[in-house]
C-alpha cells in the first residue's frame, strides 16, 4: 500500500510538470523579411512635372524621386496631403491615408503605382501610399524657403515653399480669425503689400489654429503657393511663421501696438456691433461661440459680454487692454453695469506673459474691485475704486503688463447675466 | 411603495407575464414593432460579449444545483447566454474555501481564475433565488459556496483526458487526495493543463495550467486548520463578433476579425494572460454540539492582461473598421470602389484579416525625428517610429481580507447564522508596450487630445516628461489605481414557527469605500489626473425573509423576499478612470426589490417546481466610452437613475417512469424590460468640457439584451442497469433582443426627422433576434476494474448536435452611431457553435 502510495505521488508530480511545460505561455512569431522597394530610374521634380500633358498619367514604370518634405498634416491646415521640393521644383503629394510625413524628411518617392493629374490647376501626385511609396533618407533636413516680394508671388511658383516680407492684413479683417473653427469652412485672407498689391491666403477650419485671431501688424510669413484655377493662394504651415511685428503701412488698424503709458479708453473709437479688437485691444472666446462686443447705448459705446441667443451650454471670453508699460505706480479703475442679474460674471486679471495670442498659457493674477452684482440697478454704472497695481505687480516692476476682464456664463446653469464695461483709465 | 412591497402581487404576476401586452416605450408615438429582417443580437457594450468563457462557467455553476429547474437550466440554455432570472453575474454571490470572490470592482465571480479544477470545484452548495444559507448572506441570484478542504476530497487519485473542439481541443487533469493521514495532515493536490493550436474558431488558441494545493492539520477534535494555494495560469487567444456583412462576405459565421497572417503564421491580436493566485488560511472551529465558526483570512495577488492593437498617424489596422466594407464604399455612391472591396472580401486574406507583415513593413520605414524627448530640450531622437504596436491593458489585483462565518442551533427551532466580511482591495492599472512590430520606438501621446485641443500639452500622456520615448516592456499611456475597501455584517435566523411552516429572516449591513489614485499627470487634465479621487463611501443594507409551508412531506409552497441597497460598481463610477478622478454625475446606491413564490414537489419518482418571481434593480448607473458622430469626438457617456425589471415564471419537473427512462422538462419565459426613462451625462473624453446634461433616455419597456426572455428544453434519459446512460434534450431559445444603444432612443438622435420618416423606426425600435433551438446528447460508462479497486468512466456530450450554424444568439448595437445613416454602423451578431463535443475519459484510483 505504502508502495502504491509513492508510485501515485511520483505520477502527480510528473504530470503537473508535463502540463505546465507546455501550458500557458504567450506564442513567439517570427518577424517577415521586410520588402526593399526598388530605385529604377532617378529623375528630379521638374523632369517629373514635365511628364505631364494635359491628361492623368498613372505611372506603371520604376522611377524615383528625391525630394524634402516642406508642409506637412501637423496643424490640420492640410489633410491628406504634403508639399514636396527639391532643387528644380516643388510638388504637392496627395497621400491614400493621412500621416506618415513630417516637414524636414527627406524622402525618395517610388513613382511606381501613383497618378500625375491637375486638381483646379494644381499639378499633383495623387495616390502616394506613403508605406508603399516612400523611403525616408533623413530626417530634419529643413529646405530654407526663398524670399519673394507679394508681386512676385504667381502660379510659376506652385507648390514652393516661400517667405514673403513686408505683407500686412488688410485693415477690415483686422480682429477676425484664421478660419471658423465652429462650423469648421475654411476661409480666405487677403495679404496687401503697401504698394496695392494683394494675394489670397487661405486657412482650413480644421486646422488648430483657425480660431485664433490674424495678427495686426506689418512684417513677413512662409508659405507654401497654391493655385486654385485662376487664384494664387497662400497656405501657411503654423501662425507661429507669420510674424507681423512692424507698423502697418495702410491704416485702418492700429499703426503700432507698442507698449503705452497709461490707459484712457471711453470705446469710442471703436466700431460698433464689433468684437473687442481694435486699438490694439484683444477679445478671446475661450469657452463657447461668444465674443466682447462694442454696443452703443444712447449714443455710448461701451463693451459689452452676453450670451444671449448663443445656445452654447456655456462661455468664457476674454477683453484684453492694449500692452502697458509699467510705471510701477499704475492705477487701474473702470465702470461696470450689469443687467438681470442672475450671477456675478466679470472679474479683473493682471498678466505680465501674455503673448498677445494665447491667453490659456499665460499666468493671470485676479485684482480686487468693486464690480456691479446682485442689488444693482439693471445697467446702472459700479465704479471700480482704485486699484493699485503696485501692490500685485511690485512696485520695482518696470515690465509690461496686460488687463484682462473675464466673463464667465453657463447658459444651461442658467447663469446668464449680461455685463457691460466702460471708462477703463490707468493712471501712472 | 405599497404596491411594491406587497408580494401577494406575485401571485398574479403569471398572468401578467404571459399576456406579453406591454408596449416599449417610443418617441413621437411611433410605431416600435421590431424590423424583422434585421437579425438580433445579444450582449451590452464594451468588452462584455468576449467574456463568453464567463459565462459558460456560471452556467456550469447553475448546473450543479440539485433544484430541477437550474440544473436543467443550467446545462441546455447557456448556449443563448441565459442568465438567472435575467440577473448580472454581480448579483450571485461566490465563495470558494470560504473567501468571497465576487470582483470588488465589477461584482463579478470570474471563474476563469480556477477554470480547469473541476475536480476541487464540482461539488459547490448552490442555491438560485433568495434563500436562507449557514454560509452567506447571499445576492438575489443567489450564491454558491465551494468547500475547498483538503481533508474533505475523497482518498485516492483521480486522471483524467478530455476531447473538445470548443475554445481548446484538449484537457488533462490529475488530482490527488491522501485523506486524512496519522499525522492529522491531510493533502489535497490538482493540477490540469487545457491546449489547443487553434480553436473552434480560427485565429483562436488556448493555453492554460491549473493548480490547486490544500492542506490540512487536525489540530484538536475542536480546530480543522487548512492551507489553501490555487490558481490558473491561462493565455487565450480570443474571438471577435462582427457585423452581418463580415460574415456573408466570408460566408463564415465564424469570422473572427481579430487575427491576421505574420509571416504566413496565424496572429491574433486580442491575447488573454491572466494569473491570479489566491491564498486561504481558514479555521474551522468546532466550538460545541451546537455552534462553530468558520474564519478564512485571504490574499490575491494577480495579473490579467489583454493585448490590443493601437496606431498613431496611420490607417485603422482592423479588417472591420466600418471603411473597409463595400457598403461604406456604396454609401459614399463609388460602386466601383465597392464591387473591389467586395472581391478583395471574398479572395484576399489579407483583406479578411489584420494584416501583420504590412504593419511590420510600415513600421520598418518610418523614419522620424522627435524632437525633445523625454521633456529634455535638445534631445533629438532619430529612428523608426511605431506607427503600430501591440499594446497590454493591465488591471493586476491585490487584495486581503476576512471572512468569518458563525453558526448556533440555538434549540429545536430557531437556528442563528451571524457573519463578518471584510477587505482591502486595489488594482494597478497601466498599459504596456507589448510588440513595437519592428519599429525603434513609440511616443506616449494622445493622439485624440492633440488632435482636439490647442494646448500643445494636452496631448502628453505624463506631464512630467513630455514626448515620453517608449519601447517594449515600457508602461504608459496611464497608470492609476482603484482602491476599495468593504466591511459588511451579516445575520440570519432560521424559525420553525408551526410544524408545517418553516421561516427565516436575515439581514446585512455594509459599507463600501473606493477613490482612484492617479500616478500620472495627464496633459489634458494637469490638475485632476494625478493623486487620489474623492472618497466615495457608500452605506447599505440588505434584509431578506422567507417562509416554507408544507402541505405535506412532498408539497411544498415556498414565498421569498428580499429589499434593501447596494453600492454602484466602481466599474461605473468614474467618467474617464484612464484620465482623470471625476466621479460620474448622481451616483447612488442601487435599489433592490424582490419576490418570488414556489410551488415544489418531491416525490422519490417525481421532482417539480414552480415558481413567480419579480425583482426591481432601481437606480443604476451606466458609463461607458465611445466615438460619438454628431460631436466627431470620444464621449464619456453616462446613464444613471436606470431601473430594470425582472418578472416572470419557472417550472421545471423530472420524472423517473421506469427505473431506466426518466423524462425532464423545464421552461421559463419572462420579461426583463428598462423600467423607466433614465437620464444621460456627457462629456467629452478629453476635454471634460460636458456637451449634454440630463438628456432622457426613452428606454421605458424595451428589453434588456442578451439573453432569452423565453427558453424551453424537454428531455428523455435511459439509465441502463449495467451503468451506462444516455440523454437527450431539444432546447428552444425565444425572445432574446439586442441590448439598446440608450443613445439612438433619444429626442437628439431624432432631431433631423419628422415623425413620419421611416428613419425613425429603424433608429429607435429594438432588435429582436430569431428563436432558435438546439439538440444536445449526452452519455457515459463507467466499470469498475476490481483487481486495482479502481474504476474507469467514460463521458461524452455532443451540443448542438443538428448543427444547426444559423442561430444568432447574441450581439450588440454598436454604441457608434449615425443618425443620418442608421444603417453604417450595423450590430454586430454572433453565432452558436454548430455540432460540438466533449468526451472525457476518467481513471479513478
Amino acid at each position: 500500500m505504502k508502495k502504491m502510495n509513492t508510485i501515485q505521488v511520483a505520477l502527480v508530480v510528473m504530470l503537473t510538470t508535463t502540463l505546465f511545460t507546455f501550458s500557458s505561455c504567450e506564442r513567439k512569431y517570427d518577424k517577415p523579411p521586410v520588402t526593399e522597394i526598388p530605385v529604377g530610374n532617378v529623375i528630379d521634380i521638374a523632369t517629373l512635372k514635365g511628364m505631364y500633358a494635359g491628361s492623368n498619367i498613372s505611372i506603371q514604370e520604376d522611377y524615383s524621386v528625391y525630394a524634402t518634405v516642406t508642409a506637412d498634416e501637423s496643424t490640420g491646415n492640410f489633410y491628406k496631403e504634403a508639399y514636396v521640393q527639391d532643387a528644380t521644383g516643388a510638388i504637392k503629394l496627395r497621400l491614400v491615408s493621412p500621416g506618415g510625413l513630417y516637414i524636414g524628411d527627406s524622402i525618395r518617392i517610388y513613382l511606381k503605382g501613383t497618378i500625375l493629374s491637375t486638381y483646379n490647376g494644381l499639378l499633383q501626385l495623387d495616390s502616394v501610399n506613403v508605406d508603399n511609396n516612400v523611403i525616408k533618407q533623413a530626417v530634419g533636413k529643413y529646405i530654407t524657403p526663398t524670399v519673394y516680394g507679394l508681386d512676385q508671388i504667381s502660379a510659376g511658383l506652385q507648390s514652393q515653399l516661400v517667405r514673403i516680407e513686408n505683407v500686412e492684413f488688410v485693415a477690415n479683417e483686422l480682429g477676425t480669425t484664421w478660419a471658423n473653427a465652429i462650423t469648421q469652412f475654411a476661409v480666405n485672407h487677403n495679404v496687401t503689400d503697401c504698394n496695392g498689391n494683394t494675394r489670397l491666403l487661405r486657412t482650413s477650419g480644421y486646422s488648430n489654429f483657425a480660431g485664433e485671431v490674424i495678427p495686426n501688424g506689418n512684417g513677413y510669413l512662409t508659405a507654401i503657393v497654391g493655385v486654385f484655377n485662376n487664384d494664387v493662394q497662400l497656405y501657411i504651415r503654423t501662425p507661429n511663421e507669420v510674424v507681423f511685428n512692424d507698423p502697418r503701412c495702410t491704416g485702418g488698424g492700429p499703426i503700432s501696438c507698442d507698449p503705452i503709458n497709461g490707459l484712457s479708453e471711453t470705446f469710442t473709437n471703436h466700431t460698433a456691433n464689433g468684437t473687442v479688437s481694435e486699438l490694439c485691444w484683444k477679445s478671446f472666446s475661450t469657452v463657447g461661440t461668444r465674443n466682447w462686443l462694442i454696443k452703443e447705448v444712447s449714443g455710448n459705446k461701451i463693451a459689452e459680454a452676453s450670451i444671449l441667443g448663443t445656445g452654447d451650454n456655456s462661455n468664457e471670453m476674454w477683453m484684453i487692454t492694449p500692452e502697458i508699460q509699467s510705471s510701477g505706480n499704475d492705477i487701474l479703475s473702470f465702470q461696470s453695469a450689469v443687467q438681470n442679474w442672475n450671477h456675478d460674471g466679470v472679474s479683473v486679471w493682471v498678466s505680465t506673459n501674455f503673448n498677445g495670442t494665447s491667453v490659456g498659457s499665460a499666468n493671470w493674477t485676479q485684482l480686487t474691485a468693486t464690480i456691479a452684482g446682485n442689488g444693482d440697478g439693471n445697467n446702472v454704472y459700479v465704479s471700480s475704486g482704485g486699484i493699485n497695481l503696485a501692490s500685485v505687480l511690485g512696485a520695482a516692476y518696470t515690465g509690461t503688463y496686460y488687463i484682462g476682464f473675464k466673463y464667465n456664463a453657463s447658459g444651461i446653469g442658467g447663469q446668464t447675466s449680461t455685463y457691460r464695461i466702460d471708462n477703463v483709465l490707468i493712471s501712472q | 411603495m405599497n404596491i411594491r412591497l406587497t408580494f401577494g402581487f406575485l401571485f398574479v404576476l403569471p398572468f401578467i407575464v404571459v399576456s406579453q401586452s406591454i408596449e416599449p416605450d417610443t418617441l413621437r408615438k411611433v410605431n416600435t414593432l421590431a424590423d424583422t429582417n434585421i437579425i438580433p443580437v445579444l450582449i451590452t457594450g464594451g468588452d462584455l460579449q468576449d467574456d463568453e468563457a464567463q459565462n459558460q462557467d456560471i452556467s456550469g455553476l447553475l448546473q450543479s444545483s440539485r433544484d430541477v429547474f437550474t440544473s436543467l437550466a443550467g446545462f441546455n440554455f447557456s448556449v443563448a447566454r441565459y442568465r438567472f432570472r435575467g440577473y448580472e453575474g454581480l448579483h450571485t454571490q461566490v465563495l470558494l474555501g470560504g473567501m468571497p470572490v465576487n470582483d470588488p470592482e465589477t461584482g463579478m465571480a470570474i471563474f476563469a481564475y480556477w477554470g480547469g479544477l473541476n475536480d476541487i470545484t464540482r461539488y459547490p452548495e448552490t442555491k438560485a433565488g433568495i434563500s436562507t444559507s449557514h454560509h452567506a448572506f447571499g445576492g438575489v441570484g443567489g450564491y454558491s459556496a465551494v468547500n475547498l478542504d483538503a481533508d474533505d476530497f475523497r482518498k485516492g487519485t483521480r486522471v483524467s483526458y478530455a476531447a473538445t473542439n470548443r475554445t481548446y481541443y484538449n484537457r488533462a487533469m490529475i488530482t490527488h487526495s491522501t485523506g486524512l493521514l496519522k499525522s492529522g495532515w491531510a493533502f489535497t493536490l490538482s493540477a490540469s493543463g487545457r491546449w489547443s493550436k487553434e480553436g473552434y474558431v480560427d485565429g483562436t488558441y488556448y493555453s492554460g495550467a491549473s493548480y490547486y494545493a490544500g492542506a490540512t492539520k487536525k489540530l484538536n477534535e475542536a480546530h480543522d486548520l487548512n492551507f489553501i494555494l490555487f490558481g490558473a495560469p491561462t493565455v487565450q487567444a480570443r474571438q471577435g463578433i462582427a457585423i452581418q456583412e463580415a460574415y456573408d462576405l466570408t460566408g463564415n459565421p465564424y469570422y473572427n476579425p481579430f487575427w491576421g497572417y505574420q509571416n504566413g503564421e496565424k496572429r491574433n491580436s486580442r491575447v488573454r494572460n491572466n494569473h491570479v493566485p489566491f491564498i486561504i488560511v481558514s479555521d474551522k472551529w468546532k466550538i460545541n454540539d451546537k455552534s462553530s465558526l468558520a474564519t478564512s483570512a485571504y490574499f490575491v495577488y494577480g495579473r490579467t492582461g489583454n493585448t490590443n492593437l493601437n496606431w498613431y498617424d496611420a490607417a485603422d489596422p482592423r479588417p472591420d473598421y466600418y471603411r473597409r466594407f463595400p457598403s461604406y464604399f456604396n454609401t459614399i455612391d463609388q460602386p466601383g470602389l465597392a464591387s473591389e472591396a467586395t472581391e478583395n472580401w471574398q479572395n484576399d486574406v489579407n483583406t479578411q484579416q489584420i494584416n501583420w507583415d504590412y504593419m511590420i513593413f510600415a513600421n520598418s520605414k518610418n523614419l522620424h525625428l522627435l524632437q525633445n524627448a523625454n521633456g529634455i530640450e535638445g534631445n533629438d531622437v532619430v529612428g523608426n517610429r511605431a506607427k503600430y504596436i501591440v499594446e497590454e491593458y493591465r488591471v493586476d489585483p491585490r487584495r486581503g481580507g476576512i471572512y468569518s462565518v458563525y453558526n448556533l442551533q440555538l434549540n429545536d427551532k430557531t437556528h442563528v447564522t451571524a457573519g463578518i466580511n471584510g477587505y482591502k482591495h486595489v488594482s494597478k492599472n497601466f498599459r504596456v508596450l507589448k510588440d513595437l512590430l519592428g519599429a525603434d520606438y513609440w511616443v506616449d501621446l494622445n493622439q485624440f487630445a492633440e488632435r482636439d485641443l490647442t494646448d500643445a500639452n494636452a496631448g502628453q500622456n505624463d506631464l512630467t516628461t513630455p514626448n515620453k520615448v517608449i519601447v517594449e516592456g515600457d508602461r504608459f499611456s496611464y497608470d492609476y489605481d482603484i482602491h476599495v475597501n468593504y466591511q459588511e455584517a451579516f445575520g440570519n435566523i432560521e424559525y420553525k414557527i408551526k410544524s408545517h411552516i418553516d421561516g427565516y429572516a436575515g439581514v446585512s449591513l455594509s459599507h463600501t469605500g473606493f477613490w482612484r489614485e492617479g500616478n500620472l499627470q495627464n496633459g489634458a487634465f494637469p490638475d485632476n489626473s494625478l493623486g487620489n479621487s474623492e472618497k466615495q463611501n457608500f452605506n447599505n443594507y440588505m434584509i431578506k425573509a422567507g417562509w416554507v409551508y408544507k402541505i405535506t412531506g412532498r408539497h411544498m409552497i415556498t414565498l421569498n423576499g428580499m429589499y434593501g441597497t447596494k453600492a454602484p460598481m466602481v466599474a461605473n463610477a468614474f467618467t474617464s478612470p484612464r484620465t482623470r478622478n471625476e466621479i460620474v454625475a448622481n451616483l447612488s446606491n442601487i435599489e433592490i426589490l424582490s419576490g418570488d413564490i414556489n410551488y415544489i414537489v418531491r416525490y422519490p419518482k417525481l421532482k417539480a417546481r414552480v415558481s413567480a418571481f419579480y425583482t426591481e434593480i432601481n437606480n443604476q448607473t451606466w458609463a461607458r466610452s465611445f466615438y460619438h458622430d454628431e460631436y466627431r469626438t470620444f464621449v464619456n457617456y453616462m446613464m444613471y437613475d436606470m431601473d430594470q425589471l425582472f418578472m416572470g415564471i419557472e417550472a421545471g419537473v423530472e420524472h423517473n417512469i421506469t427505473s431506466t427512462w426518466q423524462v425532464n422538462g423545464a421552461f421559463t419565459t419572462a420579461e426583463y424590460l428598462y423600467n423607466n426613462r433614465p437620464k444621460a451625462t456627457i462629456v467629452r473624453d478629453n476635454s471634460r468640457e460636458v456637451v449634454a446634461e440630463e438628456r432622457t433616455i426613452y428606454l421605458q419597456n424595451y428589453k434588456i439584451g442578451g439573453m432569452p426572455q423565453t427558453a424551453g428544453t424537454i428531455g428523455i434519459k435511459y439509465s441502463a442497469p449495467k451503468f451506462w446512460w444516455v440523454a437527450a434534450n431539444f432546447n428552444y431559445l425565444a425572445d432574446i433582443y439586442l441590448d439598446p444603444n440608450p443613445d439612438r432612443r433619444t429626442e437628439e438622435a431624432l432631431a433631423r426627422y419628422v415623425s413620419t420618416d421611416p428613419q425613425v423606426s429603424k433608429i429607435i425600435d429594438q432588435v429582436k433576434l430569431d428563436n432558435g433551438y438546439t439538440v444536445n446528447l449526452s452519455g457515459g460508462k463507467s466499470w469498475r476494474i476490481k483487481k486495482y479497486n479502481s474504476y474507469l468512466r467514460l463521458n461524452a456530450n455532443i451540443n448542438n448536435l443538428l448543427n444547426n450554424r444559423s442561430f444568432i444568439t447574441g450581439g450588440f448595437e454598436q454604441l457608434r452611431y449615425d443618425a443620418a445613416d442608421i444603417d453604417r454602423f450595423p450590430p454586430k451578431l454572433g453565432y452558436a457553435f454548430g455540432l460540438n463535443y466533449f468526451v472525457m475519459l476518467t481513471y479513478q484510483f
